[in-house]
């Protein structure tokens, strides 16, 4: 039905050994190759402007653990998993300061307005907010669906729950947002 | 926005934007879009998500310059498979080995059988200065011997008086027994 070899999975293994053999041009290809799926992830899950520092910290402790990395999951799937706890952690500490919080609901505000301003199509505006009210899970799900076209699998092992979840999450999200371009 | 009641279609239409199908299964699934308005609303729809998620600019140079080296990564973890290691290490266990046997061979109590028949034995010699050598060597142990039923009576006085000066000077209980408390019958009276 669907194809199982996703991203390259075959180059990344090479290039994987490559960059472990002392190669570490192989882990600019490596960057090259994902580091775009994981700014979008980053954004999809609400980070706005330490996205580039999110990839970054992602990359650096991929990179800084390949050797515990087992290949029972695709590189990619492997990299959103280290993104999302790193998020998580990130929400965390935020949540532990308040004041850091309020700063950054502002600073995401302010480029919120700006990007609006900058999306001339009220559709393309109005699927964006649909998004933005979907739950973290939903979106999470949704995004790596649609954006990265990842299987429900992948999905499971990226967002740590379980392949029937993320199947309900993605036709729950769907639906969610139906009914906010309707309302 | 209606819902295609065909969930299989639904769910194959993100795999079929991002040709993840085989080329049967795709044709399986744009045939149904032909006919399913809904389906194709779908489609629209998720096409307009993956528009409106723009792809931030990120600097893949710096994220390289910031990655730990990979030879860095290799020292920090040992890869015990490697027959160098492997052989490194069974040469210390061996060096090891060797140094302690040594050690415990040149050891003088290792080629006697035990401390307290040396001690009988330099008695048996020389009775007087045994007794005082066996005082003296039996300070520092927690168990005190004494050449009980040793013949003293050859001892001289001097001999004697030392011998007795070195056994009151002894505690009469050490610290760490318990002292046994014998009572007085005469005292009590009963």
């Amino acid at each position: 039905m669907t194809r199982p070899v996703r991203y390259g999975d075959e180059r990344d293994a090479e290039l994987i050994a490559r960059w472990k053999a002392g190669d570490e041009g192989a882990a600019a290809e490596l960057v090259e190759r994902h580091a775009s799926a994981l700014a979008r992830f980053a954004v999809s899950c609400g980070a706005s402007s330490d996205v580039e520092e999110l990839v970054q910290d992602t990359f650096v402790r991929a990179f800084a653990s390949l050797d515990g990395f087992r290949g029972d999951s695709s590189f990619r799937t492997w990299l959103f998993t280290i993104e999302r706890r790193l998020l998580m952690d990130r929400r965390r500490s935020l949540r532990r300061r308040p004041e850091a919080l309020e700063i950054q609901e502002q600073d995401a505000s302010t480029e919120w307005n700006a990007l609006d301003e900058m999306v001339a199509d009220e559709t393309q505006m109005r699927v964006r907010q649909a998004i933005e009210h979907l739950t973290p899970t939903q979106r999470e799900v949704f995004m790596l669906r649609v954006t990265e076209g990842m299987s429900y699998r992948e999905i499971a092992q990226a967002v740590d729950t379980t392949e029937g979840a993320a199947r309900v999450h993605y036709h729950n999200a769907m639906r969610a947002i139906k009914e906010f371009l309707d309302a | 926005m209606r819902e295609c009641s065909n969930v299989r279609m639904r769910e194959l239409l993100p795999d079929l934007e991002h040709d993840r199908l085989d080329a049967e299964v795709r044709a399986e699934v744009e045939a149904h879009l032909v006919t399913c308005g809904d389906c194709q609303a779908e489609l629209r729809l998720l096409r307009q998500v993956v528009a409106v998620t723009g792809t931030p600019r990120v600097d893949t140079a710096r994220i390289v310059a910031a990655l730990p080296s990979p030879r860095g990564g290799r020292t920090r973890v040992w890869n015990m498979r490697s027959p160098l290691l492997q052989l490194a290490a069974a040469l210390v266990l061996v060096a090891g080995a060797t140094v302690i046997g040594l050690r415990l061979d040149r050891r003088p109590d290792a080629r006697s059988a035990s401390p307290a028949p040396q001690v009988a034995t330099h008695a048996a010699q020389r009775p007087a200065a045994a007794a005082a050598n066996a005082v003296a060597a039996a300070r520092p142990v927690t168990t005190t011997e004494l050449p009980v039923g040793e013949p003293l009576h050859d001892l001289s006085d001097g001999e004697l008086r030392a011998l007795l000066a070195e056994i009151e000077s002894l505690d009469a209980v050490t610290s760490s027994e318990t002292e046994v408390v014998v009572p007085s019958i005469g005292r009590s009276g009963a």
